[in-house]
């Protein structure tokens, strides 16, 4: 039996709530209002498609042995590197073995099922055991107008094989068409995109149907033996039309999740399996479809393994873990559609070093540290001679990750006059609880959610990026504290 | 209940540090739970401090009213008696209101 | 054993520029300022300087790298210059290579000069350095700022000491308003302005919890120092001496922000330089010994931490002494004496040389307004870096006794 074997998403924290993009460009785009309901996700400043699909990744691997994963795909369409494997990077973030394919399914909004079907066939045949498949997008708009409403931010990842499988596969079809409902060429920001009207009527309305359709006829089954129908579509009224026209009664059909967090893009097909499984019980049969370019269809039955899924975040714990954007223009300045005097200062910077990045690379992407082989202390980051003013012992040492490890605030301050995307600028000291210690900038709070002895954990962030020497993004790691009851003053 | 003064800074007038300088550009009060709390309102420019550069638009809160500029200072300041806000529930209230009147503003209590 | 160089260097001549937004100068001409006046000072020419250090931090805004600007500004006679760079503990870098050079017995005469000009950025504050922070650090280091890094000793020292924030923050401006103060009668500061507590209290957040007025600013500036053997001082007809009592440094190890013991609420180098110094200098009991100091007060959390890392407030009571005036004008150990970097501004590589600037003016009874009481034995305090990684130096300078 092949099929999935473990899930995890990731949907960033920050929410744009629709009526927020309406009230401030609703003078120039009225029509907007047709869609402005719910909200958005919204990649933080320091996110992009690249960190998202660490994050999603992680969620998924917890509880299980990374080391068992033979392949990653990475599927999606807004990667930062042309060349240089995205996925290579991914791999090094969650220290995967070497010897692992890493492979980057790019170009199409289907990529993720795509990818999928390989990562099927790879394990069926015998050469892949275990595949880590995730799918992310960060696609950008232009303001004022229906994608930015449409669009959210978001990745999934599911681990694919044979082991305690929690839904198995039982079968893909897939169709091909250079339909170009949108397209957007190498090197370009936006997407191009043509008439709503024609991408529904000649495009998502006989594409998705000549896949499912496709699949159901190689399967010998009907809409009757399906229990869920998944399917991205932000065109609520076809989506809709598109799952009656196959047979599948309103409570079979999974919600677009428009209001949500919006459609996220090559992920969302992914988005919407792992937030279904979320929710199924076994026997389940969950029929899955994409549109981009073409249409893969893919059929699982839920297992009793299910149950026995370690806890993981999931869509539905990124859903509920969410705080509002402070404005749109906050939204602007975070997507770099417009352009803030950053100051003289901001212009510090510089070339990577490759050859330093190479030799530190686990260190510094995976967040390997180090633990001393003589008084087992943590460290990070990995030097050739101990920390510990007790040991101090040469060269003795074993990896140690970090990055799952969570720990405590030493100290901490809001600093206003630090180059910052969204001062004041959050950083401190942090004490893990296994030992270990580190200075890191703080993610995803405010001032009010940071306090000496608060709990952290680490996420995996965008760093810096060097428009002057070929678009090189670097990234690190950063804590994202949680907040925690504040006692009175004086109390 | 303790009692504390506050000496006015005069609206308009900066005051300078060696990192960059402050002025007061507004005091009003603002009702909460029945009583009188002093709000002050000014923005600071910081364009002369080592390892940085940055402005702030602040609201700072020295507390309840007990009597309006009924003392000088020294230095010819008029000084309020003040009962400066201790409890957390009512700074984050009061930080409510202030951000409602002017946004954007550091808050900060004496 | 070695038991250091207390009263084996004295200092024969010291110069020191007005400190400012000097727009009317660039580095060169603010060496030759303070040149001038140290050589004036001295009594020397210049073909009796037989060696020289330089210090200068930031050198790709102002001078340039190796030792050479110095050489060829003051147009010295082909002479061995250095040049140094130890962050903010630059000129007590210079200082320290001058006096051990004489110390030694290599030299005679020696001169340190430290010059920093920071006003040809273009733009507040001091430069980031970006990738030439190291190609390692580049990599990884956190954005932050001095103000972010120091502010985050002060949140760490007051939980701690179960210190409420208001406490703090009074203790903070008395720090400020007295160097203000001080820096009233000083003709060489860049502002010279007295500042009351209350304007001080009254001020916004710049790095939580520090405010305006606790964080000090970038100027121009330049200071020197010749120094010599006492017998030399002596065959040359100088009668009172400013003697070397001790020379310290400590560096940080990293332990700090990798090993889990430091809470964050102290320096650990400047706890242990003190101590050092003070045995080199043949100081039992500081807070009865020492009779003034100019210490590191890049910001107020930073002085007032000082005070107990150099022995001389205990642990947790600084703030009280503060408070009760022992570090004013007026009070036991007078502290910033000549205002401070809050009143000097903070020209990295000069700050350490006019710290001793003024030590050396009250040991002669030439620092005017200023002039304390018959000082005995004057500490210089230089820290560069962060409170979390850092480099700590301490001068003891006296009077002569040999």
């Amino acid at each position: 039996m092949t099929g999935i074997t473990g899930f995890g998403g990731y949907i960033p924290k920050l929410r744009l709530n629709r009526m927020q993009i309406f009230q401030a460009m609703g003078w120039f785009a009225p029509a907007v209002m047709v869609v402005a309901q719910g909200e958005r996700s919204v990649c933080n400043h320091d996110e992009d498609a690249l960190s998202m699909a660490v994050e999603a990744s992680r969620d998924c691997l917890r509880g299980t042995n990374k080391a068992d994963v033979e392949a990653l795909y990475l599927c999606s369409t807004t990667l930062p590197y042309a060349d240089r494997q995205n996925a290579g990077i991914v791999k090094t973030a969650l220290n995967l073995r070497d010897d692992v394919l890493t492979a980057d399914f790019t170009s199409s909004l289907k990529a993720a099922t795509t990818g999928m079907t390989a990562a099927f066939d790879a394990v069926a045949s015998g050469n892949r055991k275990c595949v880590l498949l995730t799918a992310t997008d960060h696609r950008r708009t232009k303001g004022a107008y229906f994608y930015e409403m449409w669009f959210g931010d978001g990745a999934a990842s599911v681990l694919i094989g044979s082991d305690n499988v929690v839904a198995e596969f039982k079968g893909s079809h897939s169709v091909s068409h250079d339909f170009c409902d949108h397209y957007r060429g190498a090197g370009y920001t936006f997407d191009y995109m043509w008439e709503e009207r024609w991408a529904r009527d000649e495009g998502y309305t006989k594409i998705i149907p000549e896949a499912v359709n496709g699949l159901m006829k190689k399967l010998g089954i009907t809409m009757n033996d399906v229990t869920k129908l998944v399917f991205p579509c932000f065109f609520k009224a076809e989506h809709a039309g598109i799952a009656k026209k196959l047979g599948a009664t309103p409570d079979k059909v999974m919600d677009n999740m428009h209001e949500a967090c919006g459609e996220t893009g090559a992920a969302h097909p992914l988005v919407m399996l792992v937030h279904a499984l979320e929710q199924s019980k076994p026997g389940d049969r969950i029929l899955l479809a994409s549109f981009g370019n073409g249409s893969d269809a893919l059929l699982f039955e839920v297992t009793e393994n299910i149950a026995k899924l370690p806890p993981r975040k999931g869509i539905g714990g990124c859903l509920a873990d969410k705080r509002k954007i402070q404005n749109y223009e906050k939204y602007l300045k975070f997507r770099d559609l417009v352009q803030f005097e950053m100051g003289i200062r901001a212009e510090a910077g510089g070339r990577t070093a490759m050859s330093t990045l190479w030799r530190k690379r686990k260190a510094i992407t995976g967040l390997v540290g180090a633990k001393c082989g003589k008084c087992a202390t943590p460290q990070w980051p990995p030097m050739k001679i101990c920390i510990n003013p007790e040991c101090r012992s040469h060269g003795v040492f074993e990896d140690y990750e970090f990055s799952e490890k969570t720990g405590r605030i030493v100290t901490w301050t809001a600093d206003m006059l630090a180059v910052s995307q969204e001062p004041p600028q959050l950083y401190g000291i942090i004490q893990f609880d296994e030992g270990g210690r580190m200075i890191l900038e703080f993610t995803d709070c405010e001032q009010k959610d940071v306090g000496v002895g608060n709990p952290v954990a680490l996420s995996f962030r965008k760093r810096y990026f060097d428009k002057d020497r070929s678009g090189y993004q670097g990234y690190f790691w950063k804590a994202v504290p949680r907040k925690v009851e504040r006692k009175e003053a004086g109390g | 209940m303790t009692g504390a003064k506050y000496a006015h800074v005069e609206p308009g007038k900066e005051v300078e540090s060696i990192g960059g300088r402050y002025v007061v550009q507004k005091e009003t009060t603002v009702k909460y739970n029945g009583r009188d709390v002093l709000v002050v309102f000014g923005c600071a420019l910081i364009d002369r401090s080592c390892c940085g550069a940055g402005g702030v638009r602040y609201a700072l809160v020295p507390g309840y009213v007990l009597s309006l500029k009924t003392e000088t200072a020294p230095d010819g300041s008029p000084v309020s008696s003040v009962e400066p806000v201790e409890d957390e529930r009512d700074r984050e209230a009061l930080r409510e209101t202030i951000e409602r009147l002017e946004p954007y503003c550091q808050v900060n209590f004496m | 054993m070695a038991a250091g160089i207390r009263d084996q260097v004295v200092i024969l001549g010291m110069g020191c520029t007005r400190f400012g937004e000097r727009w009317d100068v660039g580095a060169e001409e603010l060496m030759v300022e303070a040149f001038e006046e140290c050589m004036e000072d001295a009594g020397i020419e210049t073909k009796d300087i037989q060696a020289a250090w330089l210090s200068t931090c930031i050198d790709e805004v102002n001078v340039g790298k190796s030792a050479l600007p110095l050489p060829v500004t003051l147009r010295l006679n082909n002479v061995a210059v250095t040049r140094v760079e130890n962050f903010c503990a630059s000129g007590t870098e210079a200082f320290r290579g001058a006096v051990y050079a004489v110390a030694s017995g290599a030299y005679d005469v020696c001169l340190a000069l430290g010059v920093e000009k920071l006003k040809d950025t273009g733009y507040g504050g001091l430069p980031g350095a970006g990738a030439n922070a190291g190609t390692l650090n580049w990599l990884w280091f956190p954005n932050l700022t001095a103000p972010g890094s120091f502010a985050m000793l002060a949140q760490a020292y007051a939980a701690k000491y179960g210190i409420p924030e208001k406490e703090l923050k009074l203790a903070m401006a008395h720090v400020s308003a007295k160097s203000h103060a001080n820096g009233a009668k000083n003709p060489k500061a860049h502002l010279r302005r007295e500042v009351s507590i209350d304007k001080i209290l009254a001020s916004p957040i710049v790095a939580h919890p520090l405010g305006l007025f606790d964080c000090c600013g970038v100027s121009d500036g330049s200071a020197c120092a010749i120094v010599t053997t006492p017998k030399i001082a002596k065959k040359l007809g100088r009668k009172n001496l400013v003697s070397v009592k001790a020379l310290q440094l400590a560096l940080s190890n990293g332990e700090e922000i990798q090993y889990g013991k430091w809470d964050g609420s102290h320096f650990v180098t400047t706890d242990k330089c003190s101590t050092e110094a003070y045995k080199e200098a043949g100081v039992k009991d500081p807070r009865s010994e020492i009779s003034m100091m100019e210490v590191h007060d890049c910001f107020s959390i930073t002085e007032l931490v000082t005070m107990e890392d150099l022995h001389i407030s205990e642990r947790g009571k600084a703030p009280k002494d503060i408070v009760d005036g022992f570090y004013n004008a007026d009070g036991k150990i007078p502290c910033q004496i000549d205002g401070g970097l809050k009143c000097f501004g903070h020209p990295i590589g000069a700050s350490g040389l006019r710290m001793l600037y003024e030590m050396y003016l009250q040991l002669l009874g030439r620092a005017g307004d200023r002039q304390l009481d018959n000082p005995r034995l004057g500490l210089t305090h230089n820290l560069g870096g962060f409170p979390f990684m850092n480099v700590c130096a301490i001068s003891i300078v006296g009077k002569y006794e040999g």
